[in-house]
């Protein structure tokens, strides 16, 4: 009789864990509470604005309509405010986290400041953001993007950014994939790369396409700058397609094959395709914390879809930050997630060494 | 250049005046004054508190509220800096040189009006400045190249050389000093990490306002502490307001001149928010006869740095609306707000939507009329404030201190490094070298190797091929014939000698050495790095250790030369007996963070400042029970309202406590 009771108070006590289980599901209400979501970069960065948009679209679809606020801790290249969301997030849905390119470079090169497990955080949405290369016309460039190429590798011109181990490592990649040996100003925020692009002082650079239409387009309307190439985007089949916001520009990978006759393969293909996941189609995520139990994931993500069709982020102000890129949640964000970390233990050291040599850039080991 | 634009001014000003947009402008301008008296809260704050509720609203009325309160902190602020000699953030650090001894000498009232009426100039000349530079900015703007930021730089750092104090070799030391501080961080040219002992912390490099803080705040306080009943040494002077008028109106063309420097230092890329202040303070000590005064109260060096502060925040929405870049933490939140409402600053704004610009230059003019009158207002009953005994107030402005530097990250390293820099802050006002060198060598450190490597990379030695380069150059060399020439030299702290500084020498060098020793380790460190990555500070290491060296072997020599020897306990002491100790007053100060490790600075402020006030100012228990309960409450209405975060302790690792305890 002894073990049936046992076996009873067991089976008792999973239908009560479970009932509780429902119970949570059903009671995910934030009512009343306060969700900070953590930025790990300045105010007023790319990050803390599509921060704060989706912050306002979610306060009023997430049940509960709770306060969300947003807090800024830079530093370190986003590690400082990660590191910090991993350590004080519970996994009650009341701590938000918002990563981006960093945070995942600094993974994936293994900074030793690095004190979060990046692939156990729960994404619920994924913003993917174009990138387009360009350069000044003075070099002697003209209209087709492949001679401007050749042309820039025969002179190589002169790149102004923030440096080799931030979100410019896909652009460089590229820039060296293709042959360009352009030399590097580093230390600078995106504005003062343009100033300095616009006063002639760099002649090489890149963009978020979706400021293309406002900071790009007039260089090349007054023939000061000529585009040289979109890195692509990737359509629903995973096939890398021309950028939906700049049609008729080629892609990095069309310019390859015609500079190089042959279509780019190989570990470069696979190191280049990694670091695309990342930093065009994983642009921008908000995560949940470690351990964070599916329904709040769940909670979360038909929040995000309900928001993605409110009037908040279909404003011409959110379409402004967004652009026209479709915005993934839920399993899909995962996937694109994933995507990001795919490099294999090869590739990692391919890029370190290209690091290395290219740029006399000692990646710290942990 | 074309002109025709300015027709659109008058219609902006109208629909400013009728619309809307008069009532947001109001709320704004509200909020402004609010964040800015309230000390460790700030523009920044501010912006961050309204940025939810812009979204979705006219750009008319959102750019008039934003622009008011952006436009009346650096006027609001002005009340911690003279009253209680907290500087609102680096750049208003050169209000405190002058403005703290005024208030000392009872002048509060006096101090503060002029220093608004000087901001009421200086406003208004940024919005002028303003009008007429969105015409012509974007080419001055593609003439200034990374080159001439370079030149801009050391035309700036030259002006040390009127703030070196009254021993020139210690002086240009602490300039040095202030610049290899500066350095600690990831190096912009191969982001490899220098000095910051593997702590995340410093990775970024000592945030200014922590140095601003520590190096002035603390010291001031410890001064007060030491001899005085009140903070005001004397009897409040007279009404104050028509006498700060006066001053203003007196020393008009000086004003005039400040806001001008303001205004281009704010138009200009690579100079930043900063070193606004100083430059003008350097330059109203350059261009005064009597400089005997500086340092001690004299009420110029208010009213150059405030006109010239006001100034600058109209002339720094220009690198913000043309090109996107932020001159400051608030214009970067401005620059979001921007976004928000659906405005995208660049090329287009600046053609396409004068009507924006002009309502953003009326409201600034605006906000800064009724910024001035309702500080005006203000002036004499917040500066009567200074005459009640000081113990009773302290622990407040402590307080406040320490939640001011917890705001800079919200880090515990912050009241770490604030504690750090207090403690060689008050060794460097004890032993007479200069903290307002020490604070430009910094704000212009990061500036001076980016500008300097860049410069190197882009252009080598074609530098001397352009024009307008060599010709900022010329005006430095200039400026460094100009401090060779001139007898004397302030830093803000200038007292008579006697030879009390001279008999016990050995603290003195024992100071220096350790100042040696730091400059040796920041150099030992540094040469373990790439060449881009240590050229700079290696080289600023070798400056300042050898004039630390010229110092120490003088010290030791015991030189006569002017204020090498020096030092301030001394004195005192020589003059009164009953002064407290230096090391006791610090270990009072230590106390806050102390107790905010164990409990968390929520319980932590409350309890010290019960404990201080029946401790050190013997009030009664019910007094000290309000007070307490006083400051709790307003803690709560800064974390609710402002979402201020305050440091964790002990307890908070143990115990999980709702927000803002835990």
């Amino acid at each position: 009789m002894a073990t049936i009771t046992r076996r009873t108070a067991l089976a008792a006590g999973a239908a009560l864990a479970l009932s509780a289980g429902t119970a949570r599901a059903q009671a995910v209400n934030f009512a009343g509470k306060r969700i900070t979501l953590i930025v790990p970069y300045q105010e007023g960065s790319g990050s803390t604005i599509h921060g704060r948009l989706f912050a306002m679209a979610l306060e009023k679809n997430l049940p509960g309509n709770p306060t969300i606020v947003i807090r800024n801790i830079d530093g370190g290249g986003s590690v400082r405010g990660i590191n910090q969301f991993h350590k004080d997030a519970k996994p009650d849905g009341l701590m938000v986290g918002a990563i981006a390119t960093g945070t995942f470079f600094q993974y994936i090169l293994r900074d030793k400041a690095v004190a979060y497990p990046l692939p156990e955080f729960k994404p619920f949405l994924t913003s993917p953001f174009g990138l387009i290369a360009y350069a000044r016309t003075d070099l002697g460039l003209g209209k087709d993007p492949v001679e401007n190429v050749r042309k820039l590798i025969a002179k190589p011109p002169v790149y102004g950014g923030s440096g080799p181990t931030s979100s410019d490592l896909p652009a460089l990649v590229a820039f060296d994939l293709l042959g360009i040996r352009q030399k590097g100003v580093y230390g600078l925020s995106n504005a003062e790369s343009r100033a300095g692009f616009e006063r002639g002082e760099f002649n090489l650079k890149y963009d978020n396409a979706a400021s293309w239409a406002e900071e790009v387009k007039p260089l090349v309307d007054s023939g000061q700058a000529t585009v040289l190439f979109t890195f692509g985007f990737e359509n629903a089949e995973g096939k890398i397609v021309r950028d939906p916001m700049l049609p008729d520009i080629p892609t990095f990978l069309e310019v390859y094959e015609k500079v190089h006759g042959k279509p780019l393969t190989g570990i470069g293909y696979d190191v280049w395709k990694s670091l695309f996941n990342v930093r065009v189609m994983g642009s921008k995520m908000l995560v949940l914390p470690v351990g964070t139990p599916k329904e709040i994931v769940e909670v979360y993500t038909k929040a995000t879809e309900a928001a993605l069709k409110s009037d908040i982020l279909n404003s011409p102000q959110a379409k402004l930050v967004l652009g026209e890129y479709p915005q993934s949640t839920g399993e899909a964000s995962e996937k694109i997630f994933k995507g990001g970390l795919s490099l294999t233990p090869d590739q990692t050291a391919w890029l370190r060494d290209w690091l290395k040599e290219r740029h006399k850039v000692n990646v710290n080991l942990n | 250049m074309d002109f025709s634009i300015l027709s659109q001014a008058v219609p902006a000003l109208v629909q400013l005046l009728t619309g809307p947009h008069l009532l947001f402008l109001l709320v704004g301008v509200g909020i402004g004054m609010v964040v800015g008296i309230l000390p460790g809260i700030g523009g920044l704050a501010g912006m961050a508190m309204i940025l939810p509720f812009i979204f979705g609203m006219e750009p008319g009325p959102a750019l008039a509220m934003m622009v008011g309160l952006t436009s009346v902190t650096a006027t609001s602020d002005t009340f911690s800096s003279v009253l209680i000699g907290v500087p609102g953030g680096a750049g208003t650090a050169a209000t405190v040189l002058d403005g703290f001894p005024m208030t000392k000498r009872g002048e509060g009232a006096r101090a503060l009006s002029g220093a608004f009426a000087a901001s009421l100039v200086g406003g208004l000349i940024g919005a002028v400045v303003l009008t007429f530079a969105f015409v012509a900015a974007r080419p001055i703007m593609l003439a200034v190249g990374f080159g001439e930021q370079l030149m801009l730089v050391i035309l700036a750092l030259t002006l040390v050389g009127m703030l070196t104090g009254r021993n020139v070799v210690k002086g240009l030391a602490s300039c040095a000093l202030g610049l290899l501080i500066g350095t600690i961080g990831s190096s912009q040219a191969t982001a490899e990490y220098r000095f910051t002992f593997d702590t995340l912390y410093l990775s970024d490099g000592v945030p200014l306002v922590i140095v601003a803080l520590g190096a002035f705040a603390l010291p001031e306080i410890i001064d007060v502490m030491r001899q005085h009943y009140a903070i005001a040494q004397k009897d409040l002077v007279g009404n104050g307001w028509l006498a700060g008028i006066r001053d203003v109106i007196r020393n008009f063309g000086l004003v005039v001149r400040c806001s001008i420097l303001g205004a281009l230092t704010g138009i200009l890329p690579g100079l930043g928010g900063g070193v606004v202040g100083w430059i003008s303070y350097a330059h109203t000590v350059q261009s005064s006869k009597d400089r005997s005064q500086f340092g001690k109260g004299d009420v110029r060096g208010v009213i150059g740095p405030e006109s010239a502060n006001n100034a600058k925040d109209g002339a720094d929405l220009i690198p913000t609306l043309f090109f996107g870049i932020p001159g400051s933490g608030t214009m970067a939140l401005f620059l979001g707000g921007l976004v928000v409402i659906g405005v995208t600053p660049g090329r287009s704004l600046v053609t396409n939507q004068t009507d924006l610009i002009y309502l953003i230059i009326w409201s600034l003019a605006i906000a800064n009329v009724l910024a001035t009158g309702l500080s005006m207002a203000l002036a004499r009953p917040i500066a009567s404030l200074t005459a009640i005994r000081f113990t009773l107030i302290a622990p407040f402005i402590i307080v406040m201190i320490f939640m001011s530097a917890y705001q800079a990250k919200g880090d515990w390293g912050d009241i770490v490094a604030l504690f750090v820099v207090g403690a060689v802050g008050i060794c460097m006002k004890r032993f007479g070298w200069s903290r307002a060198a020490l604070l430009i060598g910094l704000v212009l450190s990061q500036r001076l190797e980016a500008s300097l490597y860049r410069t190197v990379q882009i252009y080598g030695l074609d530098i001397f091929l352009r024009p307008i380069a060599i010709g900022i150059l010329v005006l430095a060399v200039i400026s460094i014939l100009f401090a060779i020439r001139t007898r004397v030299r302030t830093s803000g702290d200038d007292m008579a000698l006697s030879e009390a500084s001279r008999r016990n020498v050995r603290p003195q060098m024992l100071f220096a050495g350790g100042l040696l020793v730091f400059v040796a380790a920041m150099a030992y460190d540094a040469a373990q790095l790439k060449f881009l990555a240590q050229v700079f500070p290696l080289s600023v290491a070798a400056i300042a250790g050898g004039l630390l060296v010229v110092a120490l072997v003088g010290m030791a020599r015991r030189s006569h030369s002017p204020g090498l020897l020096f030092d301030a306990d001394a004195e005192v002491s020589a003059q009164d007996k009953a002064a407290k100790g230096t090391w006791f007053l610090v270990l009072l100060l230590a106390g806050l963070p102390a107790l905010s490790a164990l409990l968390g600075f929520m319980f932590a402020a409350p309890l010290y400042t019960y404990l201080f006030l029946r401790r050190m100012a013997q009030a009664s228990v019910r007094h000290a029970i309000v007070s307490a309960l006083g400051l709790a409450a307003f803690l709560m209405a800064i974390h609710v309202v402002f979402q201020a975060e305050f440091a964790d302790g002990l307890l908070q690792e143990f115990v999980r406590l709702p927000p803002p305890f835990g």
